[in-house]
């Protein structure tokens, strides 16, 4: 209480008065004794006129922002300073947003009015509604060589294979692997819009993990990248991203219908010789 | 260091640059010492962000710090004119002759590299910032703070200080 009324108390108009010289004499004093008794609220007055007085003066060699920027480059070690996530967005095509708010309404609206007409008709059209997620959404899993991926009495063996089940265009897969590098996972995730298909190589505890996902309209993918600086690779003229995330190598591509991702734990040569080796259509 | 925390330094650093320095250069021979102790401000700001952004006034913390800061470079540049001071009186020679006689007593008496001593020189004579003495030479101020330490220890061994 005694403090806030001594702070109250305080007339710093005594200090506009005074000179350059005498206000850092004040701030030399605050530093030189280790128990200064000079009121916080002074000190800090003190110094926002001196700022002011020495930044309209230019007296300050930097600005703030080239400070900023020097104390980046040479006092943070590489990584600490974490700029936000930069993204590499693909191009997309042009959004129609009223168009897609319309073409939902009108087909909320077909639903409820043929619900309604098939109500009066005493037939369970909710029933069947609530039936239509069922089965539409899967995991299916290749669980390593020893249990060949089965269905309808058919094996799958290869990732080409995988994909002709998920009609999936068999383009842009690898035809080589970095020494050591075997199959050893299928997994595709499946809903009533998209399917994706993820293909996982293993060597001696390293990963390769390779992955093929259908765009639906609109669909804009961000790539969130550790390191922000990335290459774009061209391969029988076609466009691939290259960059890296938590020192893994990356790459990333599309295609109309596609998107691909290819990551692991490879050299950049590797990810290039992989690319070089796929069919590209 | 969490993105979240560093997004708040650098609002800090923009907002309270020009006081720190003010409040620096106030105390420091010249712009360049002043900067770097602003800068060696915001690097322990970095490292203890949890501190700085848990205590009541990250303002105060930053300049409390940076009190802190001017102190002890304050010590560190006595030390290192200390025991240069000492071992010139050792040798009376290096004082006596060209600098060319300290060159190759330094080299040839396998005390300290001519570079590092320049460092110390510079650092504790001169009152030269490391940022300067490291973008003269195109080093790094880690790698030039540690050469002066370097210096600093071998002719403390050397005098037995």
């Amino acid at each position: 209480m005694s403090q806030n009324k001594r702070r109250t108390e305080i007339d710093f108009s005594a200090y506009d008065s005074m000179s350059d010289l005498e206000l850092e004499n004040i701030l030399r004093q605050d530093i030189a004794n280790e128990d200064s008794q000079i009121e916080p609220s002074i000190v800090m007055y003190v110094v926002k006129l001196l700022a002011k007085r020495k930044r309209d003066a230019g007296q300050i060699p930097h600005t703030p922002e080239a400070a900023f920027a020097s104390f980046k480059e040479n006092y943070l070690d590489a990584g600490e300073f974490i700029e936000p996530q930069k993204t590499i967005s693909f191009p997309q095509k042009r959004k129609h947003w009223y168009r897609a708010v319309a073409s939902i309404a009108a087909a909320v609206a077909i639903v409820f009015c043929t619900a309604f007409t098939a109500n009066a008709f005493h037939f369970p059209f909710w029933d069947y509604f609530v039936q239509w997620a069922t089965e539409t959404f899967s995991f299916v899993s290749y669980d390593g060589k020893d249990s060949p991926y089965q269905t309808n009495n058919r094996t799958i063996n290869t990732e080409s294979e995988y994909l002709e089940l998920h009609q999936i265009p068999c383009l842009f897969l690898p035809q080589w692997l970095p020494n050591g590098y075997v199959l050893d996972d299928m997994v595709a995730t499946e809903t009533p819009f998209q399917v994706e298909v993820l293909f996982i190589y293993k060597s001696e505890g390293k990963e390769l993990r390779f992955s093929i996902k259908s765009l639906i309209e609109d669909y804009q993918e961000y790539l969130e990248q550790s390191n922000p600086d990335f290459s774009i690779y061209y391969s029988d003229e076609h466009p691939f991203y290259l960059f890296e995330n938590h020192s893994k190598v990356q790459a990333s591509w599309r295609t109309e219908e596609y998107e691909y991702y290819l990551s692991g734990d490879v050299s950049i040569e590797d990810v290039k010789s992989i690319i070089d080796s796929m069919e590209k259509g | 260091m969490n993105s979240k925390y560093m997004c708040q330094i650098e609002s800090l650093y923009l907002q309270m640059f020009d006081l720190l320095f003010c409040y620096a250069r106030a105390s420091v021979e010249n712009d360049c010492l002043a900067e770097e102790a602003v800068q060696e401000t915001f690097q322990i700001a970095c490292q203890r962000s949890e501190e700085l952004f848990h205590s009541d006034c990250p303002e105060g913390w930053i300049v409390n710090t940076l009190k802190n800061v001017i102190r002890n470079n304050r010590r560190k540049q006595e030390s290192a004119q200390q025991v240069l001071t000492a071992y010139l009186s050792i040798h009376t020679d290096a004082i006596t002759y060209s600098a060319d006689s300290i060159h190759v007593d330094l080299l040839y008496g396998n005390i300290v590299d001519m570079e590092e001593f320049e460092l110390l020189k510079e650092m504790a004579i001169d009152g030269r910032s490391y940022q300067e003495m490291a973008s003269k030479r195109g080093i790094s101020i880690d790698t030039c703070r540690k050469r002066v330490q370097r210096a600093k220890e071998k002719l403390r061994k050397k005098i037995k200080i």
